[in-house]
């Protein structure tokens, strides 16, 4: 990866898309934690791809490469989702009706739902993405101790949510 | 799944990435936009949704054709002496430098270098000298220097660099942003290691990032302009050494090696003593001073024909004892929750952090200045490109990413934070 980097760094556009295709996975998931609907994701990871290509000369150290885009890839979602919250009432309908995907049924999806998207990024960014908790403080612009702060939150909120279902199930 | 590691275990799946998004987000990939056609904004968000999932290979630059359909490299005129002719359009800083440059060596029209007076422009300098103190030959590469501009900031050397079956028309071409008679224009490196110095003011550093940007005038022969940025404005005319220890280029038929570096490196010296004198007439400091509300802001702008500095104003972040010391408990006990060791308090705070903010600068006509790779943490340097700049405008957001990557003036204008109009005489 570091070849491509280097390559991608000096405008080498099939570099970089090789680069961002190798990332498609690990951006979807992270997107898909934040966006609730496919085609805002594809948004998301379209400008992520455009702005990274722009400003690749600034990524000073490669390594940094995967928080770096992912830092972007957040910071675009967030301007969608506050998009979508400022223009909630329009009812604008896509061109082609978007199926979601076949995860969206799936049963950790659901359950992740359940967290509010600060959460949801921690978890994913850490049990999916492998990120270090002072990584992800980069990534969030947050301090360590909040990532932490967060990530303890979640686990205590999904085991709350287990007990409550547990407790459902036996009513 | 009723446990949370279930629940864990089911998030590091693979998923499968949906048909359309995974569509979009190739077609981006297929059509990144070269500088000027992101200056439209024609690729943002397009919201399109196309139902065709084929991949296409994009398009790898291909670096002989650019050999090829330059008539004046095919036929093989004299260069040295103009390479700055042959590069100017098509560099990262491009513009006209042939009445500004002063020429080192010129090549007769028999194409031999000889010990000639140069005939060309009236900013020649010591043109008794021979050409020859311009050179430098190791391991079969011989380096010609040929024309040289100094701003101030930066010196803009160009050279010939000739090695006998150095297979330069395979090294790949790059965008360099710019546009001529409407198409993208290119240009291919040879990446250089080694130092530099100033002979009178002492002032040097590493060869890093300084490439000969330039082309491949045959398999054996590169035309190229290298960047000098020197750390300081320069105000006196002065001797630039350059030492290069290694010369590397990349090969496009292997692009995809584990290896980082270049396919092609030769290690040897080559030393070159170029003298320069300084432009002072077309170039100008301007002083701003002029912050928002958070203490982030401009300092002070230099113009030259060929680049713009916006040197920045980014106060440091600066904690005190007792916020560090409680935000440092409030970790240690979550640390200390979640059973992980606890980090010494001397770790916790290892920088003091300057403050982060975006800037992006258009002339007078709403036409974005593009910026270059060269931006350290003070300062951003942006390439003129032939622009016709009597007025820049400057655009400050406190989001770091908020704005660098639009072009449309409208959109920044909403978006920015701040706005600084510099007036350029």
């Amino acid at each position: 990866m570091e070849l491509l980097i280097q390559k991608a760094k000096r405008h080498d556009k099939e570099a970089f898309a090789i680069l961002m295709t190798q990332h498609a996975q690990s951006m979807y998931k992270v997107a898909k934690a934040i966006l609730k609907n496919d085609e805002d994701v594809a948004d998301a990871m379209q400008e992520t791809a455009l702005t990274c290509w722009e400003k690749m000369g600034t990524l000073k150290k490669n390594e940094f490469f995967k928080t770096w885009m992912i830092r972007i890839l957040i910071n675009k979602c967030n301007y969608i989702y506050r998009q979508k919250a400022r223009f909630t009432s329009d009812s604008v309908v896509p061109e082609v009706m978007i199926e979601e995907s076949a995860f969206a049924n799936a049963e950790w999806m659901e359950l992740l739902e359940h967290l509010e998207e600060k959460y949801r990024t921690v978890i994913i960014l850490y049990y999916v993405e492998g990120f270090k908790v002072r990584e992800i403080a980069q990534i969030l612009d947050v301090s360590e101790s909040a990532v932490k702060g967060r990530m303890t939150a979640a686990r205590k909120k999904m085991e709350c949510f287990y007990q409550q279902e547990k407790e459902w199930e036996m009513v | 799944m009723k446990k949370y590691e279930d629940f864990l275990e089911g998030l590091q799946k693979d998923m499968e990435i949906p048909q359309a998004v995974q569509v979009k987000f190739c077609e981006t990939l297929e059509n990144l936009p070269t500088s000027s056609e992101h200056n439209t904004g024609k690729h943002r968000r397009s919201g399109r949704w196309v139902s065709v999932a084929a991949i296409a290979a994009v398009v790898l630059v291909g670096g002989t054709g650019i050999c090829l359909t330059n008539p004046v490299l095919a036929a093989k005129i004299p260069i040295i002496g103009k390479i700055f002719e042959q590069l100017e359009n098509d560099v990262s800083f491009s513009g006209d430098f042939k009445d500004k440059a002063q020429v080192l060596t010129e090549e007769p029209e028999n194409g031999e270098l000889s010990d000639d007076k140069t005939a060309s422009g009236q900013q020649n300098i010591n043109s008794t000298q021979l050409s020859t103190e311009y050179s430098a030959e190791d391991q079969g590469i011989t380096i010609t220097a040929s024309e040289v501009y100094c701003d101030g900031q930066s010196v803009f050397l160009t050279a010939e660099i000739h090695m006998e079956n150095g297979k330069f028309n395979n090294i790949p071409a790059y965008y360099t942003s710019g546009t001529v008679d409407g198409e993208s224009t290119t240009a291919q490196w040879l990446y250089t290691r080694g130092d530099w110095n100033l002979g009178h003011n002492g002032a040097g550093g590493e060869l890093m990032n300084n490439n000969f940007e330039g082309k491949a005038l045959d398999d054996n022969t590169f035309l190229g302009l290298i960047k000098i940025d020197l750390d300081t404005l320069q105000e006196t005319d002065d001797v630039l050494n350059l030492n290069f220890s290694r010369i590397g280029y990349d090969d496009k038929d292997d692009l995809y090696s584990d290896d980082i570096i270049e396919t092609y490196k030769h290690e040897g010296s080559w030393n070159l003593s170029i003298p320069f004198s300084i432009d002072t007439q077309d170039v100008q400091m301007i002083e701003v001073s002029e912050t928002m509300e958070n203490g982030c802001g401009v300092e002070k702008v230099f113009i030259s024909p060929y680049q713009v500095i916006v040197y920045l104003i980014r106060p440091v972040i600066s904690y005190t004892e007792e916020d560090v010391r409680r935000d440092y408990e409030g970790f240690i006990e979550k640390t200390t929750e979640a059973g992980e060791s606890p980090i010494p308090f001397e770790d916790f705070y290892y920088e003091e952090p300057k403050m982060n903010f975006d800037l992006t600068a258009f002339t007078q006509d709403g036409i974005k200045v593009d910026s270059n790779n060269s931006n350290s943490d003070d300062k951003v340097v942006l390439a003129v490109q032939g622009k016709d700049i009597s007025q820049l405008q400057l655009f400050l957001a406190n989001d770091p990413l908020a704005i660098v990557s639009l072009s449309n003036l409208d959109e920044v204008k909403e978006l920015a934070d701040h706005e600084i109009v510099v007036d350029v005489k």
